[in-house]
């Protein structure tokens, strides 16, 4: 009855758009001035109103007093596993989006000119760390004084052996005595510049010819031997 | 012995001079009023104010009280006229103190602390009967009113989400909350 009395004067659906609060200035007015001249809508009004109330006190007894639940994400623990797997695993992990063949080659390549630019740095730097402790040519000049002549057959053995066989005296003044400059053979030997060598240190310091390895048991036909027949 | 009268009886008996006549009426229909207060203004602490305001309003004005009407529509006209004339004074208050209108107070509840023990397991009985009355309406109903009284939801956030148009998502919730009163009137609730 009391529905067919509400559905009669059309505010029906006007009740739950009051009760929550959803009606404009005038809807909400002209709402009210009905509720009071319509007895039918008021309890219809108050019917609803107590469905909605129970379960409003439903809803604050069992669920009102319950804290929502925290999410937190384990933002320090992800760090912490990162931390502990190592460098490698976290490089490793950059290409894990796709283990393609496309990536791995991408990732070779990678490491290829990583390597390459690498070498050369090293290349670079050594070349420079050498040039830095390359010791600069140093001209040592050595006074030396004139050495003394002494006047002293010297044999001088020509060597043609068709050439004639009579001995010159040669004295050592008679030799033009030439400054000499050691050959830089490598950077980093210090250049000498040898002004001038007496000729008894020339002599000293010459090559030793085949004729002064004495030989004992040597029985073999020796070059001395020989020139020494061509002259005898 | 006043529990087994009528509401017609007790309201003669009120009229008599019998104090406990009008005790039972405001016992039996206390929860129905207030809830009516509340869904007219929303707030507890208004429609408990509201509540109070209408049976000392109906007790002054027993005597005008024909029988022409049921009792209960007879409560439910003045309780909305209470409530009407504290909307037009909370509208007065408003424009004096402008902040009066933060609605961060809205819907606090205050827990009763004058609950007896017989209340409180009445007040559990009637948590177990809306819990399964609400369980039991079809879920296209249900959702309404989760969405409406759990989630706090607007018409328009409920319209959205649903993908249904306003007028369809009111009309659920209505019929939601008339279904929902016929299955709670089905197993009252014994008032100990």
């Amino acid at each position: 009855m009391v529905n067919n009395a509400n559905k009669e004067c059309g505010f029906e659906h006007e009740i739950v758009s009051y009760m929550y609060d959803d009606l404009g200035t005038v809807e909400r007015t002209q709402f009210e001035t009905h509720l009071v001249d319509c007895g039918a809508c008021t309890d219809e009004f108050a019917a609803v109103s107590l469905s909605r109330f129970s379960v409003f006190e439903w809803q604050k007894e069992e669920f009102a007093h319950l804290t929502t639940p925290e999410i937190v994400i384990p933002y320090e623990a992800r760090k912490a596993v990162a931390e502990k797997v190592g460098w490698f695993a976290g490089f490793s992990e950059i290409f894990a989006f796709a283990r393609s063949p496309l990536a791995v080659g991408a990732a070779f390549a990678v490491v290829l000119g990583i390597g390459f630019i690498g070498f050369n740095l090293i290349g670079t730097g050594g070349n420079e760390i050498a040039s830095n402790n390359a010791v600069p040519p140093v001209v040592i000049e050595q006074k030396i004084e004139s050495p003394k002549v002494v006047d002293m057959p010297v044999a001088i053995v020509d060597e043609d052996p068709s050439a004639s066989n009579d001995v010159r005296p040669v004295t050592a003044a008679s030799r033009e005595i030439r400054p000499k400059v050691a050959r830089q053979s490598s950077p980093s030997r210090r250049v000498v510049e040898i002004r001038s060598v007496p000729n008894l240190m020339r002599q000293a310091r010459r090559a030793p010819v085949l004729g002064d390895l004495a030989d004992d048991d040597e029985d073999s036909l020796r070059l001395s031997d020989m020139l020494d027949g061509i002259g005898g | 012995m006043l529990i087994n009268l009528a509401d017609e009886q007790l309201v003669e008996l009120a009229v008599g001079g019998d104090p406990d006549a009008f005790g039972e009426i405001v016992r039996r229909w206390e929860r129905k009023i207030f809830a009516l207060c509340f869904g007219m203004l929303g707030r507890e602490d208004d429609a408990g104010d509201a509540c109070q305001e209408a049976f000392i309003a109906a007790y002054k004005n027993l005597a005008n009280f024909r029988g022409e009407a049921k009792v209960s529509s007879w409560l439910h006209r003045i309780a909305v006229n209470q409530c009407l004339t504290i909307k037009r004074r909370q509208k007065t208050r408003a424009e004096d103190f402008l902040d009066d209108e933060d609605g961060s107070q809205d819907r606090v509840f205050v827990a009763a602390a004058h609950l007896s023990p017989a209340r409180k397991i009445e007040q559990a009985e009637r948590m177990n009967l809306v819990r399964n009355a609400v369980g039991a309406l079809p879920s296209d109903l249900r959702e309404v009113i989760v969405m409406k009284e759990f989630e706090d939801m607007t018409f328009q956030e409920i319209s959205e989400t649903l993908e249904l148009p306003l007028s369809t998502v009111k009309s659920r919730l209505y019929t939601a909350l008339k279904q929902l009163k016929m299955k709670l009137e089905r197993t009252p609730v014994e008032v100990v």
